[in-house]
Order: C-alpha cells, then structure tokens, then sequence
C-alpha cells in the first residue's frame, strides 16, 4: 500500500483505505477502484492524496509516461514481462527493449480501445 | 515419431536447390575480369529477380535521390557485393513461395524472417559495417532449418512447439532433446550445402550460441541480438514465441550504446514494410 498524491492517482488504481474530507466525510471506500468521477470528487473535497494498493500502480516511474494512464501501462507490462520471460532481467540491453516495448504495446492497446 | 537425422534430410533428393542464376552471378562477381555490364547481364536474365532489384534500389532503403533505370545503374550504386546478397536474399524467398508445409505459418515466419534480416541490416549500420546486406542475408535466412523441420518432421515440431509455448524452454533447445539437432544447424547444412559462404552458414548456425562461434563471430553475434530484438516487438511471433536468451557478452561485443535501441527500432519499423512487399512481390 502506498499514499499517492491526487496527480498521480489514475483510473483502475485500487484503494488501500478509505477516502475521506476534511470533516470526515467518505468519498470513496477501501477496495473501490478509482473512477475519473471519483477522483473529481476528491480534487473538489480538498483531498490531497490517497492510499493505493501496490499492485495496481505502476512502477516507480512509469505512473504517466507519454501520455497513457497507470493501469494502460500496467496491462502492457503485463504482456511484455510474459515474453520476456525467458530472460534476465538485471541487463540493461535488455531492460531498456523491455522500456520500450511496454510503450509500444500501451500504443496498440490504446489504438485498440 | 519417426526420426530422421540431419543428414538424411540434407541428403534427401527432394531438397530445394538453389537456381543457376546465382551462381552464375557469384562466378560473375568473384571473376576478376568481370565488369558491371557482365554482372548485370547475369541478372538480366532472371526477370523476376531483375524486377525485385529495382524495386529494392528504388526504395525508401536507399533514398537514391535519381530513379534507378536499369540494373547495370543499381549495381553500381548499391555496389556488386550489395546486389549479390539481395539477390540471394530475393532468391531464398521465391524459391519457398509455394512451399506450404503441414505446420508452422508461411505468412508468420516470413514476416520473422524479413524483419531479423532488417533488424541485422540496422544493427550492422549502427556499428557502421561497410555491407550491410549480408547481416540482412544472415538475418533473413536464419530460421531456414525451421522449414525443413515443419515440411519433414511436422508431428515432432507440433510436440516442440507445444512444449515451447510453456515458456520454460526456448524452441531450439527443445528441439535439440527431441529431434537430435536443432533449426540452426539443419538451416546452417542447407546453406552449406548449397555452397554459400561460410559467414552465412556460421551465423545461422550461431544464432542461439554466438560464444561458440570461431569465425564469423560478429556475423552470429549481429543476427543473435536482431532475433531477440524482432521476438521483443513481436513482429510475425509465432504463438510459443518468447524473447530468446540475450548472451550479456554478445551484446557488449557489439560495442553499442543501449541508447541505439529506440532509433533502431524506428528505422527496422520503417524499412520492414518496404523489404516485404519487394520480397514477396507484392505492390
């Protein structure tokens, strides 16, 4: 579980806990995935950042890149760490082609949607 | 399942042969005395093949800023060496046009194949080799063997593949335990034995195993890398297909930056739809 600020939070992500304002009032509740309304809702109650399951985020550094949302990533992650099963990891050839082929495969998800 | 050896299909009477007019221009080119005008006689004759040239000359490959008329033009522009290795490359491909064997997907690994050999042409410009085709010729006919396995050996190659698309081994090792030998060694005795060069044979041999090459070396260790590249942006996968084992040294032989693979990238994606629809032909 990790605090999120509002910026990074994206739709599909998790919550680890409840949201609520500043007077208490629930926004949303632990296990709710997060809705583009949901997280209207929060910016418009002042809330400032969220509780998120890991395994819904991205990882470090790859919460918005290039224009794709967290989960998009994640999906193509997914698709891309199956091929890529037969090989280590630790090179950085090869972690760099992974890089790129998660954005490539986020392009072609997207054009899909 | 009956099992063959390598040697019982390399010998088999049915085998593809390589047409004439390829040795006639390898005997063209390789005669001291041979001129251009002699060289593209040779091409001349074939009109398929002549076609294909121009085609591949005129293409966004080259970015020739006049219009390339005639052959005795293109090979003096694409140089002598160039134009053999594609007119092998187009050869290979004609002769496999009609070849639809009982497993494996003609259309797939034709896609593969092209773009290894445009991944390997890339990869060689990079590293700025002199000609860049005969990495194209290596990349192209790597998986070769393949073939020969799909066509005379199909209900093992179901059970590899099969076993293959577990992800816990790659294809050629599979093959190896349950065949005897694998698609880079078959490929590598069919190129052998058509009597083309050993730079070409060593790296479709090596492919998997660049560190066991002793000649050639860079040859397999420039198709190795463009297999693992095109397996990762999944161009013609088969459905068992995985990245292959990156061997750390063979990378690191090469001598490029891995800021090289995003241009790279771009460039193969590029030049793969020209080399297709020459290669086969269509418009």
């Amino acid at each position: 579980m990790a605090k999120i600020s509002l910026d990074r939070l994206s739709e599909g992500m998790i919550l680890g806990a409840d949201v609520v304002d500043g007077n208490g009032r629930l926004l949303a509740k632990q296990g709710d995935p997060l809705t583009e309304r949901k997280i209207f809702n929060m910016r418009a109650w002042g809330v400032l950042e969220a509780d998120v399951e890991s395994s819904s985020m991205a990882p470090a550094g790859m919460e918005v890149i290039e224009g794709f949302s967290a989960p998009l990533l994640e999906l193509a992650k997914a698709h891309v760490d199956k091929l890529f099963q037969l090989v280590n990891h630790e090179q950085p050839m090869l972690q760099e082609l992974h890089r790129l082929c998660v954005l490539r495969h986020a392009h072609l998800l997207k054009g899909a949607i | 399942m009956r099992v063959a050896t390598l040697e019982s299909i390399i010998s088999r009477s049915d085998l593809p042969t390589l047409p004439t007019v390829y040795s006639r221009l390898e005997a063209a080119i390789e005669d001291p005395r041979s001129s251009t005008t002699s060289i593209s006689a040779v091409i001349s004759s074939d009109a398929t093949l002549t076609a294909r040239l121009l085609r591949i000359a005129n293409s966004a490959m080259f970015q020739f800023p006049s219009q390339i008329t005639s052959i005795s033009t293109a090979v003096r522009v694409v140089g002598t060496r160039q134009i053999r290795d594609l007119a092998l490359a187009t050869i290979v491909i004609g002769m496999f046009e009609r070849f639809n064997p009982p497993v494996g997907k003609m259309e797939m690994f034709w896609q593969h194949s092209i773009a290894c050999g445009v991944a390997a042409r890339v990869v060689g410009a990079q590293r700025r080799e002199v000609n860049v085709e005969r990495f194209f010729v290596a990349g192209l006919l790597h998986d070769i063997g393949s073939l020969l396995l799909y066509l005379h050996m199909p209900e093992q190659m179901m059970v590899a593949m099969k076993h293959a698309s577990e992800g816990s081994l790659p294809l050629h090792v599979i093959e190896k335990d349950l065949i005897g030998f694998d698609h880079a060694e078959l490929g590598a005795a069919l190129l052998s034995q058509w009597g083309l060069p050993a730079a070409l044979h060593r790296a479709v041999r090596y492919h998997h195993s660049p560190d066991q090459c002793v000649d050639f070396r860079m040859d397999a260790s420039i198709v190795h890398v463009s297999d693992v590249i095109v397996n990762a942006l999944e161009i013609g996968n088969r459905p068992d297909a995985f990245v292959p084992p990156l061997m750390d040294e063979v990378w690191a032989s090469l001598g490029l930056p891995t800021a090289v693979l995003a241009p790279s990238i771009e460039q193969i994606d590029r030049q793969i739809t020209v080399m297709s629809n020459v290669m086969q032909g269509k418009t």
